[in-house]
């Protein structure tokens, strides 16, 4: 009872400045309601799937972050759609949407959007995937992926996050249901696009990265020392590949 | 905190700060709630339009350039430009495509058009929400290519005694005054002032104007007596910032919407029992016919207005409105649809009298276009090809779960039957004189769905499902079954069922009621003038009279000090004095106006 008591006497005490503050504050919360703001049913974007209703089939998560993110969704006029919630089915290569309300989530009509953009629920950037964008790439297991652009550039560098079901599998428990499932595991493949339009395939390791430039190996392992140049993890590669760009401007006759 | 307070509080400023602080948060407060319920005193954006002349003859087209002045960088991305008469009949309407805030194009004027004034007037779509008076108005004159006794210009005609006793000189008419503003000269010449006929001209137009600024112009070369410079006086000041606003915010009056990314279909929905019932968060498609299943959707508004922004693909196609049964409730409500065209002021023509040399030129100007519609001519315009542009679609669906052919089986007579012999997905019920149509969920493979699918015919959903029942196999090219649990932004459908036919069927005999049919949205492509050039056209062309009134016409052309426009063309087989106009716009916004003679002799 003291403690309620002391608070209101405070609160009352600081009144002025309570007024004051809240003073201040209205024309920001005022300038912040939107008057044309939509309605419940706009604002659903407007984009075409079909419901679904996920079943847990593996260990593992089949999407490339668990959580649901915001972003957008890139229509194939090059319209951008703003999401709320979405994520990656890496395991079908799929965009999942989910609206607030709605029974089940959407798996959007892939062949109806170019690509999306999907906020890092880590970190504050958008993962730009695009459909087919790298043309004929050996070693694609699918002809229509969503592939994530990292880089582009005279040479650019694209991945595909997918996930692999391993033949690993343990017991998991679904709904007092004990099952044998099979574990999923990621599947990255980084591609690296060469200026004359040649595909490589690689992973996020310096000797993959220097191999993926035969015949200048040794050369290329040298200016790297040089530059200190590491490539041990996905962003690491992409800063190689930025740093590759802007060393072949400077030193155009490398490769040659 | 507390020390800054305290030394405040010390010096005295404490309350002084406090209260100004407050004053300008109150302030703040103030402009936003006034800036809810009033509108900006005049339009954010004008429009200005120049004419290649000011009088015309039926069957003569009207070259236009139309410019854009605003300071806004997401401006309108298309211009109204109306032709009406003195009965406030709309002739011809054109929606102009803006490119960097410039158009231009031309409107062929009908020979069924009557002699008289004409108004020429632009505006953007946001400019609908102000009088008229703020739209940009030019004022025309038309004669009927057989219309020999122009009694509608003739009881015009001055009493050459008046004008003189006014210190008037009898007979003439003014010449068109050069507008330049300040620091700009623009500067027209020729390489001579007489010419023969088909004689070569080398026109030049230069500039001087401040460093830095760019004069955006339009040139029209034309026989003197088609410009009527009485007519542009009578081109009204601009808008009245005293006069009553159309657009006044929650009053239920529709508001247009600045056209940024392509034309705006703006209407409303009305409750026909209670017109105050506004009917907010109502969905309300818009469909076409069409070979794909696509369609496209908006909400009204709390005022229970929508808008749609027209996307490409329904350019020039007849468009479907119809609100959807399952957003509203009660009584199937009204739709009104704005007309773009619809301008809310009269036009009374010109009032003033006309100079007594006038009617004779436009007898001569009668009897040039006719023997030009009597022969092949070697002038003209030309409408550019249009850019091939991607269309996407809104489509529904990418590819359906299955197609039916009915064409591959046996004919079968009615689409009931179809749908049993040949669409196993498909379950169709009558009970009551009502069809029922259920589809297989196919994420179960055997289960229907507990309520009806989207159904279309030729991509317009249908409310009256008896005509489908009466296709045969010969009217039904494919059914597309999409039997999924389907949504389309805020759309659910549990299946999709869409029917294309061979032949056209009229959408009014099978679409839900209410509906209400637009007329297509037909996007202007730009027109040049062509002129004929002597270097290249052969002998044959000797044979062909070249009455042309027009010389020369550039709608679009930019200059500065330091580039000029210097360019060919050549008179023609009439010979009269003929006038350069040189028509533009600064970059400071500034109009302009300079004008140039030369004489033909042959």
């Amino acid at each position: 009872m003291l403690f309620v008591y002391r608070n209101i006497t405070q609160l009352f005490s600081r009144l002025p400045c309570t007024l004051a503050v809240a003073c201040f504050l209205l024309p920001g919360w005022l300038y912040s309601q939107d008057p044309g703001r939509l309605n419940d049913h706009s604002s659903y974007p407007v984009l075409a799937g079909e419901i679904v209703f996920p079943e847990v089939r593996y260990s593992g998560s089949p999407y490339l972050f668990d959580r649901f993110t915001g972003g957008y969704v890139v229509l194939l006029p090059g319209e951008q759609v703003a999401v709320d919630y979405m994520r990656y089915d890496a395991l079908n290569d799929d965009l999942m949407w989910m609206q607030p309300g709605e029974e089940g989530l959407v798996r959007i009509d892939k062949k109806l959007i170019a690509g999306f953009g999907l906020q890092h629920p880590w970190q504050d950037s958008l993962m730009w995937f695009y459909r087919n964008a790298v043309a004929g790439v050996g070693g694609l297991s699918c002809g229509d992926c969503f592939l994530q652009v990292l880089h582009e550039g005279n040479f650019s560098l694209y991945a595909r996050r997918r996930k692999r079901i391993t033949s690993r599998s343990e017991t998991i428990t679904v709904g007092g249901q004990s099952q044998q499932v099979r574990i999923l595991d990621d599947d990255f493949l980084y591609m690296l696009v060469t200026p004359d339009g040649q595909t490589k395939t690689m992973r996020p390791t310096r000797r993959s990265f220097i191999n993926a430039f035969p015949g200048h190996t040794r050369d290329l392992r040298r200016v790297m020392r040089r530059y200190n140049i590491q490539v041990s993890q996905d962003k690491e590669l992409t800063e190689a590949v930025k740093w590759l760009n802007a060393f072949i401007e400077k030193e155009p006759g490398f490769f040659e | 905190m507390h020390n800054f307070l305290f030394h405040l509080r010390k010096r005295g400023l404490y309350a002084k700060s406090m209260c100004i602080g407050l004053l300008i948060s109150l302030m703040l407060s103030g402009i936003y709630v006034s800036g809810m319920n009033q509108v900006h005193p005049v339009p954010d954006e004008q429009v200005i339009l120049h004419t290649d002349r000011d009088a015309y003859v039926s069957g003569e087209e009207l070259f236009f350039r139309v410019s854009l002045i605003t300071q806004c960088d997401q401006h309108s991305s298309l211009v109204y430009i109306a032709l009406r008469n003195t009965r406030n009949e709309i002739i011809s309407g054109v929606i102009a495509p803006l490119n960097h805030k410039t158009s231009y194009g031309s409107i062929y004027l009908a020979d069924t058009l009557s002699t008289g004034f004409y108004q020429l007037i632009a505006y953007t779509g946001e400019m609908r929400n102000y009088p008229a008076d703020c739209f940009y108005t030019q004022t025309l004159f038309i004669a009927n290519r057989f219309d020999t006794t122009l009694e509608n210009l003739l009881e015009l005609e001055e009493d050459p005694y008046d004008n003189q006793d006014q210190g008037g000189e009898p007979g003439t008419y003014a010449t068109p005054e050069p507008i330049l503003p300040d620091h700009t000269i623009i500067r027209i010449s020729t390489d001579k002032e007489v010419y023969g006929r088909r004689e070569p001209v080398q026109l030049t137009v230069g500039a001087e104007m401040p460093d830095g600024s760019t004069a955006d112009m339009s040139v029209s070369v034309t026989a003197k007596h088609t410009i009527w410079p009485f007519l542009h006086e009578e081109t009204d000041g601009g808008c009245d910032r005293d006069a009553d606003r159309q657009w006044s915010g929650d009053d239920g009056v529709l508001v247009y919407p600045r056209e940024k990314n392509g034309p705006v279909i703006a209407g409303k929905l009305i409750s026909k029992s209670d017109e105050k019932n506004k009917l907010a968060n109502v969905r309300v498609i818009l469909s076409s016919p069409d070979t794909l299943t696509a369609i496209m959707y908006a909400h009204t508004n709390e005022q229970g207005h929508f808008y749609f922004t027209l996307d490409p693909t329904y350019f020039g196609r007849d468009l479907y409105l119809v609100p959807d049964h399952g957003t509203y409730a009660g009584e199937a409500p009204g739709i009104v649809v704005a007309d773009p065209f619809a301008i809310h002021s009269s036009f009374e023509g010109h009032t003033g009298s006309i100079s007594v040399e006038l009617p004779p030129l436009v007898r001569e100007s009668q009897d040039v276009v006719v023997v030009q519609k009597a022969f092949e001519t070697l002038h003209g315009s030309f409408v550019s090809e249009k850019e091939h542009e991607h269309r996407f679609p809104p489509r529904l669906y990418s590819e359906p779960v299955s197609v039916v052919r009915p064409a591959r089986y046996m004919p079968l007579d009615n689409f009931r039957e179809i749908a049993r012999e040949i669409m196993p997905s498909v379950r169709i019920r009558q009970q009551n004189e009502d069809w029922h149509i259920r589809l297989v969920n196919d994420q179960t493979a055997y289960t229907f769905f507990d309520s009806a699918p989207g159904v279309f015919l030729n991509s317009m959903p249908v409310g009256k499902l008896d005509v489908l029942m009466d296709f045969t196999s010969e009217h039904i090219r494919s059914v597309e079954v999409h039997n999924l649990p389907w949504r389309y932004g805020s759309m659910r459908f549990d299946g999709i069922l869409s029917v294309f036919t061979h032949d056209h069927y009229d959408p009014a005999t099978f679409l839900p009621e209410p509906f209400y049919a637009l007329p297509p949205v037909i996007m202007h492509g730009k027109s040049t003038y062509v002129q004929p050039d002597y270097r290249t056209l052969g002998s044959e062309a000797d044979r062909v009279p070249d009455f042309r009134q027009l010389l020369y016409w550039n709608p679009q052309q930019v200059i500065n000090e330091e580039k000029e426009l210097s360019t060919l063309f050549y008179t023609g087989d009439l010979e009269g004095t003929y006038a350069i106009i040189v028509r533009g716009i600064l970059d400071t916004g500034a109009v302009f106006q300079a004008i140039h003679y030369f004489e033909v002799k042959l």
